[in-house]
């Protein structure tokens, strides 16, 4: 009994009559969708708008070429297999025609089985390919959802248990000023897990899909003062002096949120590491092909020996001087990965003790 | 005193607690729970609320999203229909920026007195936000 395909899409172009014919009494008996064109441009169109599997292509024909065709399939990005049939059994033509992407050659004349045969093998192949858009779709997908998940998971009971502690700490139940005190601290450590699963929830997606979908000229001064203006209260509260020297304007192409993801991090970077009554700067330098931005801190400094791990996810330097700074250990990684995603570069210099300079650069 | 009754829902047993224990302040709220958001629109019907506090993530039968949509349903033979004004204050676990954007995100526009607010919810702000969602209800209405 002979099998019938119902769901394999067969498109044959061929320029003589007599193999459009011969081809399609073959595969009919196996194959219930097949439609055959005499050119390369109708079939071109027919093959751009409709669901197809296997394109079987004649090299040598007027108008555009097997060649040609092929190419413009492969252009569609649609995982079609391509068969190619020619009666010129020429190797530099298969070759050809291989790099361009078909999968297999059937040099005329053909047996009925040796076309079937190919056939098959053409539909084995589609398959494959489908199933395995099918597998990479749904790892993607879990990937995300595990990601939600476990975000999700993990952040539930830490609001839950911060939503108590706010009951707690707004009760009227006259709670001592000690009892306050240790309210503060558990909701204090709480806020900072909470904020480590928003970043790691961010950067694992940042990593993944990128954090930037499109590139935009954008003005990019407005963007700083407004992360100034957001950090100002907490500069003024720590006795910091900003020195900011900016243009009036600078135009690259970047993306505005991450942007200003990027200069909030910094300035809170040079906020957190700072001393009492020190100063930060920020700094735009416009050249030719890029733009140089500094921020410089006049903090505790960073250590030589710890500076190669400072952009790693999670990695947090650990000493005196760092103690009781709250931090997740992820900012310098989101600064890395929107500078990369630039493809632009980050250096920091630093003196332990002195200061330090975060310094990128990015192209315009 | 006018009674106002405020359906809260939330499949979170400790934020219902303490929502029940922040209106608790209040003599004039009346406090309905809902676990899940099947169970929130079985009881519209029976406590007919003046305020719904609506969880946006359940792992219940159906979440918030879907909830909302189907209160602010606009189709004739919704069996929501009567609700369709009922203002919504809507619990969400991260900090929503735009107003716009929260509507894409639950699929339906919302109306001026409707509102978000993030949880943890600091008691005294949980307080005020309803307060002034439901002085801009009576306005409109």
């Amino acid at each position: 009994m002979e099998e019938v395909n119902q769901n394999l899409n067969i498109v044959i172009v061929d320029d003589d009559p007599a193999i459009r014919s011969v081809c399609s009494t073959i595969l009919k008996k196996h194959f219930t969708s097949i439609i055959t064109f005499s050119n390369g441009a109708d079939a071109l169109n027919h093959i751009s708008s409709n669901d197809t599997d296997v394109v079987l292509v004649d090299l040598k024909m007027p108008g555009i070429s097997g060649h040609e065709l092929i190419e413009k399939i492969v252009q569609l990005q649609k995982d079609i297999v391509i068969v190619v049939i020619t009666a010129y059994v020429s190797i530099e033509n298969a070759i050809e025609a291989m790099q361009k992407g078909a999968s297999d050659f059937l040099p005329k004349p053909f047996t009925p089985d040796e076309l079937r045969f190919s056939i098959r093998k053409a539909a084995d192949r589609r398959e494959l390919i489908l199933q395995k858009q099918k597998i990479l779709k749904e790892k993607r997908e879990m990937e995300e959802n595990y990601l939600s998940f476990v975000s999700h998971q993990l952040k539930s009971p830490l609001s839950a248990a911060q939503q108590l502690l706010y009951l707690l700490e707004e009760g009227d139940d006259g709670i001592g000023k000690e009892a306050l005190e240790i309210i503060k601290r558990a909701n204090s450590r709480i806020t900072e897990a909470n904020k480590l699963v928003n970043e790691w929830l961010l950067i694992s997606r940042m990593e993944k899909a990128g954090f930037i979908s499109e590139f935009k000229s954008i003005d990019v001064i407005p963007i700083i003062y407004s992360e100034i203006e957001k950090q100002r209260e907490i500069i003024k509260n720590n006795n910091l002096d900003l020195l900011i020297k900016l243009p009036s304007s600078t135009t690259i192409k970047t993306d505005a949120s991450a942007f200003g993801m990027m200069i909030a991090n910094l300035l809170s970077n040079a906020i957190k590491y700072n001393r009492q009554n020190g100063k930060i700067y920020i700094r735009l330098i416009e050249e030719k092909d890029k733009i140089v931005i500094e921020v410089e801190d006049t903090g505790i400094g960073i250590k030589a020996e710890n500076i190669p791990r400072l952009f790693s996810k999670f990695y947090r330097v650990r000493d005196d001087s760092t103690r009781g700074i709250e931090g997740t250990g992820l900012g310098l990684a989101i600064i890395k990965q929107i500078v990369n995603e630039h493809h632009g570069e980050i250096s920091v210099k630093s003196e332990y003790g002195k200061f330090t300079i975060f310094n990128i650069k990015l192209p315009r | 005193m006018n009674t106002i009754k405020i359906l809260v829902v939330d499949d979170d047993e400790d934020f219902l607690f303490t929502v029940r224990t922040i209106l608790a302040k209040k003599p004039e709220y009346q406090v309905f729970e809902a676990r899940s958001g099947k169970d929130c629109l079985e009881q519209l019907s029976k406590v007919e609320p003046d305020l719904i506090l609506l969880d946006v993530i359940m792992e219940t039968d159906i979440d918030g999203f879907n909830v909302a949509q189907q209160i602010k349903s606009q189709s004739p033979d919704s069996p929501f229909a009567k609700y369709r004004d009922v203002p919504i204050i809507f619990l969400t676990s991260v900090e929503q920026k735009s107003r716009l954007r929260f509507a894409d995100k639950i699929g339906t526009p919302l109306m001026p007195s409707d509102d978000f607010i993030t949880k943890p919810v600091i008691p005294s702000d949980l307080l005020k936000r309803i307060e002034v969602v439901l002085k801009k209800h009576k306005k409109i209405n």
